[in-house]
């Protein structure tokens, strides 16, 4: 049954479709992306593309799963097509960009290993595991957003949670190395401080 | 022991299977017996134990994962885009049923906007072309729109196509992890607006699977495409009945991410002189009789050291397998491009682990992989010059004590030093010959400069750049688009080997600075692509060569130089962008005769949807009509080509691609002046006056 078509209602409809979902919507996009304005560009499109589409959904209670489906297919399709240019690399911290307090903290708690494992595995398995773990779908709605069978979707999550998995031991295993080379940093200057202090230390002496 | 290490192919299947459902018990129910199969496995294998217990702990910790929270003003963005998306039905419903604008919600806020949208769809009922036309072309519009994609939701999104080549549009297609390449006969008749090329129809040239999103471009010939995944890339040969190709299980041979080489080739070794080299045979003669092209032959290697010769290219026949040539790489900026005649493609390309920064790669048809051009970790390709490539870096220099020095480590070169130290930044950029694996540095400090095929004219940005931390890269801020003679360029051989890189500059030349993750690049001429300071400068001044095209400037009979008044022009700012410095995305595309170019530029937070203009150049006077664009172009996405005199551009308002002739344009006078090439002396250029020093038009 038909239950959203073109005319009055519409907007009302997209509207309390957005309350409700656009901050998983958005959250899913930019994990899927990790770009937050590309993230929002996405959302926006999403439920402007839901508003156009609305005839497509028979079943409003299906419409979250309807929006994720959305969501996904601009993803894969815009990150198919965006040209962004981009320069060099920042590997180490910034002195004078003054990104907001809201980006940084949110930064500081997606840049782990585990999002950064994320970023590495395919984007498929990458979609279908946020979709499953992440943002809670069933294999059923998982299947339908990424248009593929249910059993399609056990194999691509199965796959996911291994690439999932390796990428993860690797990021640790980086952290872990940067770490050390820290503490071995430190160790090196601590080393270096106490022996220029040594000699001063010898010449004060102790007070006649 | 190990579950890889297991003596017998039982036991290996064994440790598979219970793998598999020890991911699939995370979050499914398995069958009684396949639960208990797998606990008394478990129970005996330690090592796949393990395994079990991480994809627990990554279940757990996917779950407690921070949810990123969305911009505040993501409602009333959206809000508006949805007036918008109304207001433009109503208009489309007035031009049916004579009036209704129904579902229209006024917003103050965005009055101009769906004030605008409804000039634009105004228009576009007279010239059926969702699309304002400005200037001569508007008035006869030789519009054609030749894709568009069915209303189902799955392709609703507009469907760019990849290339049109001689009248043939090349789309890829596809979903589900499987992607094809296909072309289809685009031309149709003018005025019939209704004809189209469905996403449905075309014949398949190559087929691609892949478990992440796949992007392409065509070359030239359309013989062979560069696809690319976020972690490879890949030559596909082109042609009917292809074979799927599954990218994610071709690697290239041997790696070459692991372990970078040079660039050039050690053989054969050859002196550089102004006269033809035997690489002549590398440029096909089709492709150089078609498009003017300065080939590898008909430059003069500018460098004063012996270079090393690049090995000659190989046509790879189309019906030859995949090639993968970088894997464990990402693309970054630039997509990948075919030089004009198809032999070789160029990118930038980070490692998937960020663990250094973009540096430009090179194949060569035959080759089995990439080559790495430059090796510092900061070098962004901005295109073809013929058979040279045009490099752009941001590159910093330590003002600190020198003791980083750039050239015996070029990624202390771009990165931030510690606290305290004082970094600056600036943008350079080279022509990278690979005949002779030798670079220019363009004295002129600008970013991806964008040069016409007939190298008279180039178009380059400038502004700020600043640092994304979400990307980790630096990105541009605000700047705008110049338009310039090339043969006003000043260029001087980079004295560094190709394991060096374009980067290095002066080490103990960098001025007094704070640090900032900003940086201005001035289009001022006079001022060094470096961000060095007065000792830089000098520095440069001093090792500066005469560039060719400025030799010929200086040095052109008079009848060429009245040809082309070009030089006493300063660069002309291009306005494209919306509101002044507001370039910050852009793509420029040139017609074949390099008398149009075609700039795209991205609006303020989109990366997709920008604004098209296009303007004509006088090649007599040598400027842009910057006062009357042939074309003005809003919500047109980023896939703008050329199909030699034709503009393909797609509209993001109704999803068509529209393919539009641009006439030939007369010269104000009746000469034309000589294309200047890199390396090249015009005709009637006297060999001695090489000698006059290059200004680079100082106080101008």
């Amino acid at each position: 049954m038909s239950v959203a078509s073109e005319g009055s209602g519409d907007r009302a409809f997209i509207e309390q479709l957005f309350a409700r979902h656009h901050g998983e919507i958005y959250a899913y996009i930019y994990r899927m992306v990790r770009d937050a304005d590309v993230a929002a560009d996405f959302a926006q499109d999403t439920f402007i593309k839901a508003y156009k589409a609305q005839g497509s959904l028979a079943d409003r209670a299906k419409a979250r799963a309807w929006l994720y489906q959305i969501a996904h297919r601009i993803v894969l399709d815009e990150m198919r097509r965006r040209r962004i240019v981009r320069f060099l690399p920042w590997t180490g911290e910034s002195h004078g960009a003054a990104p907001s307090a809201e980006h940084l903290a949110m930064e500081m708690r997606l840049s782990g290993p585990l999002a950064r494992a994320l970023a590495r595995i395919p984007e498929r398995q990458r979609a279908a595991l946020l979709l499953a773990e992440v943002n809670d779908l069933t294999g059923l709605e998982v299947a339908d957003t990424l248009g593929v069978s249910h059993v399609a979707v056990r194999a691509l999550l199965t796959r996911a949670r291994e690439s999932l998995r390796v990428a993860l031991a690797d990021e640790r295993r980086q952290e872990q190395e940067r770490e050390a080379a820290i503490d071995t940093s430190f160790a090196e200057r601590g080393r270096a401080a106490d022996a220029r202090r040594r000699p001063d230390d010898t010449s004060t002496g102790t007070p006649q | 022991m190990s579950p890889e290490m297991s003596p017998s192919l039982g036991q290996q299947l064994a440790h598979d299977r219970a793998r598999m459902l020890a991911a699939e018990v995370v979050d499914v129910e398995l069958e009684p017996q396949d639960t208990e199969w797998l606990d008394g496995h478990l129970s005996a294998c330690p090592d796949c134990r393990a395994i079990a217990d991480e994809y627990l702990e990554i279940h757990t910790e996917l779950r407690s994962l921070a949810m990123p929270e969305p911009p505040r003003d993501l409602w009333a963005r959206t809000a508006a885009a949805l007036d918008v998306v109304e207001a433009a039905s109503g208009k489309r419903a007035l031009g049916r049923t004579g009036g209704r604008q129904a579902g229209r919600r006024p917003l103050i806020g965005t009055a101009v906007a769906v004030g605008l949208v409804l000039v634009v769809t105004a228009v576009s009922v007279m010239s059926q072309s969702p699309i304002v036309n400005l200037g001569p072309v508007s008035t006869a519009p030789d519009v054609i729109a030749v894709a568009s994609t069915s209303a189902s939701l799955a392709s609703e999104a507009p469907l760019a196509p990849l290339a049109v080549v001689d009248g043939t549009s090349y789309w890829m297609s596809g979903g589900d992890g499987v992607y094809q390449i296909k072309g289809g006969t685009a031309q149709c008749t003018t005025g019939s607006a209704g004809c189209t090329v469905g996403s449905e129809t075309g014949q398949t040239l190559g087929s691609i699977s892949s478990d992440s999103a796949v992007l392409a471009v065509i070359a030239p010939d359309a013989k062979q495409a560069a696809v690319w995944t976020a972690d490879k890339i890949v030559i596909l040969p082109l042609g009917a009945q292809p074979q799927t190709v599954a990218l994610d299980l071709l690697t290239p041979r041997p790696t070459v991410a692991a372990t970078p080489t040079p660039t050039a080739t050690p053989t054969p070794t050859v002196t550089p002189t102004a006269t033809p080299t035997p690489t002549a045979t590398a440029v096909p003669t089709q492709s150089a009789a078609a498009t003017p092209l300065p080939s590898v032959a008909e430059s003069a290697p500018a460098a004063s050291s012996v270079p090393t010769a690049a090995p000659t290219p190989t046509i790879t026949p189309a019906g030859s397998g995949s090639v993968a040539i970088l894997s464990g790489y990402q693309i970054v900026g630039r997509d990948p491009e075919f030089s004009a005649d198809g032999t070789m493609v160029a990118f930038a390309a980070r490692p998937v682990d960020h663990s250094t920064g973009p540096d430009v790669f090179l194949w060569r048809s035959g080759q089995e992989q990439a080559q790495r051009v430059t090796h510092n970790g900061a070098g962004l390709f901005a295109g073809w010059f013929g058979g040279q490539l045009l490099i752009s870096e941001i590159s910093s220099a330590r003002a600190s004590d020198g003791a980083a020095d750039p050239a015996a480590s070029p990624s202390a070169a771009v990165l931030p030093t510690a606290a305290g130290a004082a970094d600056t930044f600036g943008a350079s950029s080279f022509l990278f010959d690979p005949a002779t694996a030798t670079y220019q540095r363009i004295r002129r400090a600008m970013l991806l400069p964008a040069v016409d095929p007939t190298g008279r004219f180039l178009v380059y940005w400038a502004g700020t750049v600043q640092f994304d931390p979400v990307s980790g890269l630096w990105q541009p801020g605000s700047g705008e688009l110049y338009f310039d003679a090339w043969s006003d360029l000043t260029l001087e051989t980079a004295s560094l080997g190709p394991d060096a890189g374009p980067t290095a500059g002066p080490p103990a030349a960098a001025p007094p600075a704070t640090a900032t993750a900003s940086a201005v690049v001035s289009p001022s001429r006079g001022k060094a692509a470096t961000p060095s300071g007065s000792t830089a400068q000098a520095s440069l001044r001093a090792t500066a060569k005469p560039s060719p095209l400025a030799t010929s400037q200086a040095t052109a009979p008079p009848a060429s130089a009245t040809s082309s008044p070009a030089p006493q022009s300063p660069p002309q700012l291009l306005p494209v962008a919306s509101s002044p410095g507001a370039v910050s995305d852009w793509i420029v595309r040139w017609d074949r005769s390099g008398q149009f170019v075609a700039i795209w530029a991205a609006n303020p937070s989109s990366v997709k949807i920008g604004r098209l203009t296009l303007f004509s150049i006088d090649s007599g006077s040598g400027l842009v009509n910057v006062n009357e664009p042939r074309l003005a172009a809003e919500k047109v996405l980023s896939s703008v080509s050329f199909d030699d005199s034709t503009l393909v551009y797609t509209s993001a308002v109704d999803g068509k691609t529209y393919m539009q002739s641009v006439p030939a344009v007369p010269p104000s006078n009746a000469s034309t002046p000589v294309p200047t090439l890199p390396g090249q002396l015009p005709s009637g250029a006297s060999p001695a006056a090489a000698s006059v020093p290059p200004s680079d038009r100082p106080g101008s």
